[in-house]
């Protein structure tokens, strides 16, 4: 009888433990890319290559992993790399390794939903050097 | 998503015919033999069968040290050596049992910076002989994606937590088989939202998620198992390209009296249950797949 008052009592507290500490149900719309013309050089490079992907270590230079994701080398580095498809955004190299189609997903911190939404919308206005 | 019912249906009733139907012979042996009520020995060999939790609950004043590492995928082939020399995730992990049949242990987990508080506790133990057929198991974590505010975009301080529940239900059959069946649900205090075609806020996922999880474990030698593992996602959620992927997972198990150490290939990569569970987009079929090991260090006190 005591080992099942005791068995009883664990159960309670744990499940009291799991719901009761902060549970809640919110659904967070993420930070969305400007509706113009998404420009590389003055919003893609500084709002997403340079604060999540350029960093020392990472897309940091010729000799780092690849693509060279630096602000002068970014826009050729991945169009000679062929890491975007301008045909089929969605399918571009570069956007698939965003969401971990490809290992995992980039950047290593965790995905990005507002990176993504921002790289996708460049690709799809035609990936150009603006 | 849907037609994965049927398999999940079909996968539980083996399990529990399995269950079932050697529950005559198990009572024939109580008629001739003694009652003997202490757990059974080895239901498993550890507390982890690769990405999941056991109905295992270690003895009172054992403290373990779990390394969990999962590298990156392996189909870029030799470019970073099948996923060797990837981006990989890793866990550390710390448990100790303070009293008889409950666990209570804390990690943290490279992806997302998260740190898990978890406890364990055995509702149920499987008897040698006469007393109870399987092993009833509860585990449950609190999960907190410690990112800065800046990187991870929160909107609320709640928004870092996750929490996980499962109940598993083992059963050693033999010396050499023991299988378990678990059901859990995840949940996550905020989800990514998108616009509906009528300009509303929903979610990609749903907040909750149930999942089933089929593992076992078979001796070929002394100190040697063969394990397996397969975690299916009952949930559907609102946008069929986010539902999670199940995953299927097998390897090796090499233990000691202190040791414990498993390498397989698998699917999951996140580690932290709720996470996996929830986010898992690398299927079998697609060729993602992914090396990963578990090494545990018991002591005890």
């Amino acid at each position: 009888m005591r080992n099942l008052k005791t068995t009883f009592c664990f159960t309670l507290m744990l499940t009291s433990f799991a719901f009761f500490i902060g549970c809640a149900y919110d659904a967070v719309l993420p930070e969305q890319p400007p509706k113009d013309e998404v420009s590389f050089n003055d919003f893609i490079v500084p709002n997403v290559f340079n604060p999540g992907c350029n960093t020392a270590g990472c897309h940091s230079g010729p000799a780092d992993f690849q693509p060279d994701l630096t602000p002068a080398n970014a826009y050729s580095s991945l169009l000679e790399g062929n890491y975007v498809d301008t045909l089929n955004p969605e399918s571009s190299v570069l956007y698939q390794w965003m969401l971990g189609n490809e290992g995992a997903a980039m950047p290593p911190s965790g995905t990005d939903a507002f990176y993504n939404a921002s790289i996708l919308k460049w690709i799809s206005e035609g990936a150009q050097d603006n | 998503m849907k037609n994965q019912f049927p398999i999940i249906c079909r996968m539980l009733c083996l399990v529990l015919m399995a269950f079932v139907f050697t529950q005559p012979a198990y009572s024939q042996e109580e008629e001739t033999t003694e009652k003997d009520l202490r757990p059974v020995k080895n239901l498993f060999e550890g507390i982890w069968l690769i990405d999941n939790q056991t109905a295992v609950v270690p003895f009172k004043g054992t403290f373990e040290f779990d390394i969990q590492h999962r590298f990156g995928l392996w189909k870029n082939g030799f470019e970073d050596l099948f996923g060797l020399y990837a981006t990989s995730n890793m866990r550390l992990g710390f448990n100790y049992v303070p009293i008889e049949r409950l666990m209570i242990g804390f990690g943290l987990t490279k992806t997302n910076i998260t740190w898990d508080f978890n406890a364990k506790y055995a509702l149920i133990q499987q008897a040698r002989s006469g007393g109870s057929p399987v092993a009833v198991t509860y585990f449950v974590n609190t999960a907190i994606d410690t990112r800065d505010k800046a990187v991870g975009k929160f909107a609320n301080g709640t928004d870092r937590y996750s929490y996980f529940h499962q109940l598993m239900v083992a059963r050693k059959f033999s010396e050499n088989l023991s299988l378990q069946v678990a059901g859990s649900l995840s949940h996550f205090n905020a989800v990514e939202a998108y616009l509906t075609e009528d300009n509303k806020e929903e979610g990609k996922l749903k907040n909750d998620h149930i999942a089933v999880a089929l593992s076992g474990k078979y001796k070929v030698g002394a100190w040697v198992n063969i394990i397996a593992n397969v975690d299916l996602p009952v949930t559907s959620h609102n946008l069929e390209s986010v539902d999670p992927k199940s995953n299927i997972s097998f390897g090796v198990e090499m233990t000691s009296s202190s040791h414990q150490f498993q390498i397989f290939c698998g699917n999951f990569y996140n580690i932290t249950q709720q996470r996996n569970n929830v986010f898992n987009q690398n299927s079998f079929g697609d060729g993602n797949i992914l090396i990963g090991f578990n090494i545990t260090r018991l002591w005890n006190f």
